[in-house]
């Protein structure tokens, strides 16, 4: 596309206006508000902006070029040429946007009108899109040019590299920072997912409900804790709720247990009083009819015990008495009875005795009296002789005598005893002798003795002993030892008879004498015996009736204790039947009170039933309600505990808080994919350089640059540093603002060839020389016709010096 | 006699919408509101009884002072009677704070069906008896229907009115049967005429004759989206001879009402505009759901058009998810220099046409414009 011409009628301060424009380059000359960039904004009006607009658009892309000095209308109309061909286009804005025309003319072919349709055709013989033609083609708003202020400011080396600045000045044509974007997309992303585990899809350390975090909480994180605030409320409410219908239901099961206790309580509780009263009355009853039956009992008493004492006490008493007495005599006789005939039996005893005793008397005076002295005399000489005799025996002498010739011979002993032995022929002869032997024979003597003691002397003493022991026993009449013994023995035989016989007569007797006993049976004289001589009987018969008669006697007492206790108590007879007729009006009085209260319930057998159950189940009553209390107390709890809403409420809250929290994600979704899609660009877009964009920037600057740059270092395609003549390298950011206006157009000039290759079209230019010292403008300017020879550009300019310099065609604006 | 009952339930007095603070108290009032106006309908047209069946209120912890408000209401019903059944919101216990102070505050021509028996209206001069099923706790598998049987059906010439609380099988929504769960044929079975009901919000039948036997007025003021009438009551004319003329009454205050609407150009948005302008809207929780894609300028009418509508309705919700900005390749091209970085980085957005990246797409755009704005 090439521009023709382009005509202003009206628009803004140009009222009418018609400016042609030819290949190659155009000059367009005038002084500052001449209306060189009214001509920009007409062509950028005319190539896009719509006639039909809204009130916003309007206001923003057409109010300020209404006419100036009054007037609802503008119109542009731009002469262009595509490959030979002519095109004309016309627009005309209204004021408020609406009700504008356009139309689009092509060189021998239809019309057509309409923003829809114009656009799409003017879209078609443009050279690049929209945004490229608005950013380098007609105006520059690259960040080159705002690099100044970002080096003046920051100086940051990450601009240092020429390469990035160059590569961001292509990326950043318009007008966006990639920094600022990135640092956005950045801020939006942990805006999104600040301590969000976007892996695990949760928080950041799994840091819940329970520990949330507090401070710099991300959109996701923030829903996702309302959501799971509202599931917890949600789940404590209906929990609680749940929790509340039971403790209900069991409030209502122990309401009903008490209901039926209420029921029973409803039954017996409004009688309990009238029952009290009905077994008080019973009770009454029952002392009455008792008190009665003792008065009638101890009035019909009274009467027989008083008859009985009247009549029969004294008459029993006496007639015992007699009795007793007349019992008491029999036995004293039977008594008196049996003693007399001990007495006789006695009596006669010691009367044997005492005749006993004179017969051993008797008996004793006929015998010698040889005591005991004299028999103990007699036998010491007795034993005297003994004693000798053993010791002539004890002198044994053995005599063994064989005769050759039969011998006669007399022997004798030491007690002079002569035996007379014949002794056959060659027979022996033996015997032992004692103390002494003499042999006789008719021829000789022969007398042994034994050679111990004096055996004549023994044998004298012995003789001598023997004429004593004989005059003893002279003395006394006997004629031995054995004869005086037995004469001893005979008297002191009788003289313990005598002895004994008194001693039994002594003993019988007593201290009685008896001459007295003698005299006192005489004088009993013959007695008769009575019947019976069982005293035992006669003492058992008067004790029973001892006992009977105390029986009377007592039972006389009683009665009497009796009548006088009645007469105490009821006074007299008349008066106790009086008594009697006053308890039977209570007794009437109580039987007809108990008609009129209600009976013992039929399912209780006893009053203490009644009660027990009674109070068993006030009991029961007080239990369930004790326990319906503390239950309601626990609901009251509860309910204290539970959230705000309820769980229906809760459960919407909870579902938009879900919804919401999806929603969320999912714009932090959309973020995160941004991110990744800006960060895959910019890796691709480092690795992916424009092509031959280094070599023709080379060429453009280092033609512009007065010899103060002799090369640019490259790094891959881009360049990096400028070399100096002398060799030194400089950044960019020790370059001088004309320098860097050098190098901005050099830039420019390099993105219009490289967007315009190939195509027809135009660079407009609005004096992008004048920060430049002259040197540099005239090889600036050099660099605009070398360019101007393939596009056509269009150059505006206040200064005259930089249109002689272009040497351009020139458009004055006046 | 003919009896006349207006038949209400769901009011949920105390609601407290907190999903809408900037609406609260309105919504909260106008529950208040809609009572009176029932009061006032049922005046007019010379009703008997006045039947609320359960959720008068949303909670059994209300405060002292929606107790009185509301008793103070009813109480200027004419006709003979109000009967208040406890419903699974604001259901009956022994301790209840709610309805001993609402008993207590009440006359004798408000009656709280405490307890599930037959009350006799021969005291209210009405030849009729009410089987009352009060709810006794929130939630419950099984519905208080139980203690009616022909034990309780007296053979005299009463009408016989069960009053009953909970959800009815294949009309109301109660996945896990916690909502005192009742059938048609268990209702029928019992013998009573009519059955009077309450849970429910929506009405139903939705136009009920002289053959519907089982009622549900729904809430008269509505509570949320998924309530989307005007809020309804019943006047129920019975006659001796079990003739029944039934009436349905709009009582409601406010509406909530969703709406999708697809833009596709500036007339849509015009006529969206202009619809929601109009008076009937008044009174409205509009939600709308915005879909389509516009144009730059053309969601900026949008935005003016929601505007105007937020400014006409009670209140407004947009959400617009799917309404985006026509983000097309010729757009990018035309603020953009070519292979700059937004051109670039749009383009590459613009491949994939799934829903992260058109969000994406979006957004990007945004942020782009908004750092060009910045400079």
């Amino acid at each position: 596309m090439r521009i023709k011409a382009l005509t202003l009628q009206p628009f803004a301060g140009v009222v009418e206006k018609t400016v042609e424009f030819f290949p190659g380059l155009n000059v367009v000359v005038g002084p500052n508000e001449a209306g060189k960039s009214t001509l920009l904004y007409a062509l950028e009006a005319a190539l896009f902006t719509p006639v039909d607009l809204t009130r916003s658009k309007y206001e923003k892309l057409i109010k300020e070029y209404l006419p100036a000095n009054g007037g609802n209308v503008i119109r542009v109309y731009l002469d262009f040429q595509v490959n030979g061909k002519d095109f004309q286009l016309g627009k005309e804005w209204k004021a408020g946007g609406k009700g504008g025309s356009c139309i689009f003319k092509s060189e021998g072919s239809s019309e057509y009108i309409g923003d829809e349709k114009v656009s799409e055709l003017i879209n078609q013989y443009l050279p690049a899109q929209e945004g490229t033609i608005r950013n380098v083609l007609l105006t520059w708003q690259s960040a080159l040019d705002r690099t100044k202020d970002i080096f003046d400011n920051s100086g940051t080396d990450v601009r240092s590299d020429l390469g990035s600045i160059l590569r961001s000045s292509i990326m950043e044509t318009d007008g966006i920072s990639i920094d600022k974007l990135k640092e956005k997309l950045e801020w939006e992303y942990k805006d999104y997912f600040n301590h969000w585990d976007i892996e695990k899809k949760e928080p950041e350390n799994r840091r819940g409900i329970n520990n949330p975090y507090t401070r710099d909480v991300g959109k996701i994180l923030s829903v996702y804790y309302d959501k799971e605030n509202k599931k917890r409320d949600y789940k404590l409410a209906s929990q609680i709720e749940e929790e509340i219908d039971k403790i209900n239901d069991e409030i209502r099961a122990e309401e009903e247990k008490k209901a039926k206790i209420q029921e029973k309580l409803i039954k017996y509780e409004p009688i309990k009083n009238q029952i009290v009263e009905r077994q008080q009355i019973e009770g009454d009853l029952k002392t009455i009819t008792n008190q009665m039956e003792d008065i009638m009992k101890n009035s019909e008493s009274w009467t027989i015990q008083e008859n009985w004492l009247s009549h029969n006490a004294d008459l029993e008493i006496n007639r015992l008495n007699e009795r007793i007495d007349k019992l008491k005599k029999s036995r004293d006789q039977v008594r008196a009875y049996l003693e007399n005939k001990e007495l006789r039996k006695r009596f006669k005893k010691i009367k044997d005795l005492s005749d006993r005793l004179k017969e051993a008397d008797e008996r004793l005076s006929q015998v010698s009296p040889i005591t005991r002295e004299d028999i103990d005399s007699l036998q010491k000489k007795n034993q005297q002789i003994e004693e000798i005799e053993k010791i002539i025996t004890a002198s044994k002498l053995r005599l063994s005598f064989n005769a050759k010739t039969s011998q006669n011979f007399i022997t004798k002993d030491a007690t002079g005893q002569k035996e007379e032995h014949l002794i056959k022929k060659n027979h022996t002869f033996e015997k032992i002798f004692h103390g002494k032997l003499a042999i006789e024979h008719e021829e000789w003597s022969l007398e042994v003795q034994s050679g111990e003691g004096d055996v004549n002397a023994l044998i004298a003493q012995k003789e001598k002993t023997r004429k004593e022991l004989k005059a003893e026993l002279t003395k006394i009449g006997v004629t031995c030892l054995t004869e005086a013994k037995s004469e001893n023995k005979k008297y002191e035989q009788y003289k313990n008879e005598v002895y004994f016989a008194r001693q039994a007569y002594q003993d019988e007797l007593g201290n009685d004498d008896y001459k007295q006993l003698e005299k006192k049976i005489e004088s009993l004289g013959e007695e008769k015996e009575p019947h019976s001589l069982d005293t035992d009987e006669l003492t058992a018969n008067i004790t029973d009736t001892i006992r009977d008669l105390k029986m009377i006697e007592n039972k006389k007492e009683e009665y009497e204790n009796n009548i006088s206790q009645w007469q105490q108590k009821y006074g007299t007879k008349r008066e106790l039947l009086l008594k009697i007729g006053g308890k039977q009006y209570q007794l009437e009085k109580a039987q007809k009170k108990l008609k009129n209260l209600p009976e013992l319930p039929a399912e209780f057998t006893d009053y203490k039933s009644f009660f027990d159950l009674l109070d068993l189940l006030n009991e029961k009553k007080e239990n369930y309600l004790e326990n319906i209390y503390k239950l309601r107390d626990k609901k009251i709890e509860k309910e204290q505990g539970k959230p705000e809403f309820s769980s229906e409420e809760l459960s919407v809250m909870l579902n938009e808080a879900e919804q919401n929290y999806k929603r969320v994600f999912l714009e932090g979704e959309a973020v995160a994919l941004i991110k990744s899609k800006a960060s895959e660009l910019l890796e691709s877009i480092g690795k992916n350089p424009y092509k031959d964009f280094q070599s023709r920037f080379k060429n453009y600057f280092l033609n512009m640059s007065t010899g103060s740059f002799t090369k640019i270092e490259m790094d891959d395609d881009y360049p990096s540093k400028l070399i100096k003549p002398d060799g030194s390298k400089l950044s960019y950011n020790l370059l001088s603002f004309g320098t860097k206006d050098t190098f901005s157009l050099a830039l420019r000039l390099t993105m219009a060839d490289y967007f315009l290759a190939g195509k027809e079209g135009f660079l407009v230019l609005d004096d992008p020389l004048v920060d430049m010292d002259l040197a540099r403008q005239e090889l600036a300017a050099q660099q605009i016709k070398e360019f101007a020879r393939k596009k056509q550009v269009i150059f505006l300019t206040c200064h005259t010096h930089t249109a002689d310099l272009l040497n351009g065609r020139s458009i004055k604006i006046c | 006699m003919a009896i006349k009952i207006f038949h209400t339930a769901d009011l949920h007095l105390g609601m407290k919408f907190a999903g809408y603070p900037e609406i609260q108290d309105k919504l909260i009032n106008a529950r208040y509101e809609t009572l009176e106006n029932m009061v006032k309908i049922a005046n007019k047209e010379e009703c008997d009884l006045f039947v609320i069946a359960g959720d008068l209120f949303d909670r059994i912890t209300v405060k002292a002072g929606e107790i009185s408000r509301a008793v103070k209401t009813l109480n200027e019903f004419e006709g003979e009677l109000v009967m208040a059944l406890p419903g699974n919101h604001d259901y009956y216990t022994k301790d209840s704070n709610l309805w001993n102070n609402f008993s207590q505050l009440a006359g004798d021509r408000i009656l709280v069906l405490k307890e599930p028996k037959v009350y006799d209206l021969k005291n209210y001069h009405l030849d009729a008896a009410v089987f009352s099923c009060p709810c006794s706790s929130k939630h419950s598998a099984e519905n208080m229907l139980g203690w009616i049987s022909a034990d309780n059906l007296t053979s005299d010439n009463l009408i016989k009115i069960g009053i009953v609380h909970g959800s009815l099988e294949g009309v109301s929504p109660d996945f896990d049967k916690t909502y005192y769960p009742m059938t048609n044929e268990e209702l029928e079975s019992k013998g009573l005429d009519p059955w009077l009901l309450g849970h429910t919000h929506l009405s139903w039948p939705e136009n009920p004759d002289k053959n519907s036997r089982i009622l549900i007025p729904g809430t008269p003021e509505p509570d949320g989206f998924d309530c989307k009438h005007a809020g309804n009551a019943f006047i129920i004319n019975l006659e001796p001879a079990s003739k029944m003329k039934i009436q349905k009454v709009s009582t409601g205050k406010y509406r909530f009402l969703i709406k999708q609407i697809t833009l596709n150009d500036e007339d849509s948005i015009k006529r969206m505009e202009e619809k929601y302008n109009k008076e009937e809207y008044e009174n409205t929780i509009l939600r709308l759901v915005l879909k389509g894609r516009l144009k730059r300028e053309e969601l900026l009418k949008v935005k003016e058009a929601i505007k105007s509508i937020e400014e006409k309705v009670l209140h407004l919700q947009v959400i617009q998810e799917e309404l985006d900005e026509e983000i097309t390749p010729e757009l990018i091209n035309s603020e953009f220099t070519q292979d700059s970085f937004p051109h670039q980085l749009l383009m590459s957005l613009l491949k994939n046409k799934d829903f992260t990246a058109n969000r994406a797409l979006q957004k990007a755009y945004d942020i782009i414009r908004e750092i060009k704005n910045e400079d």
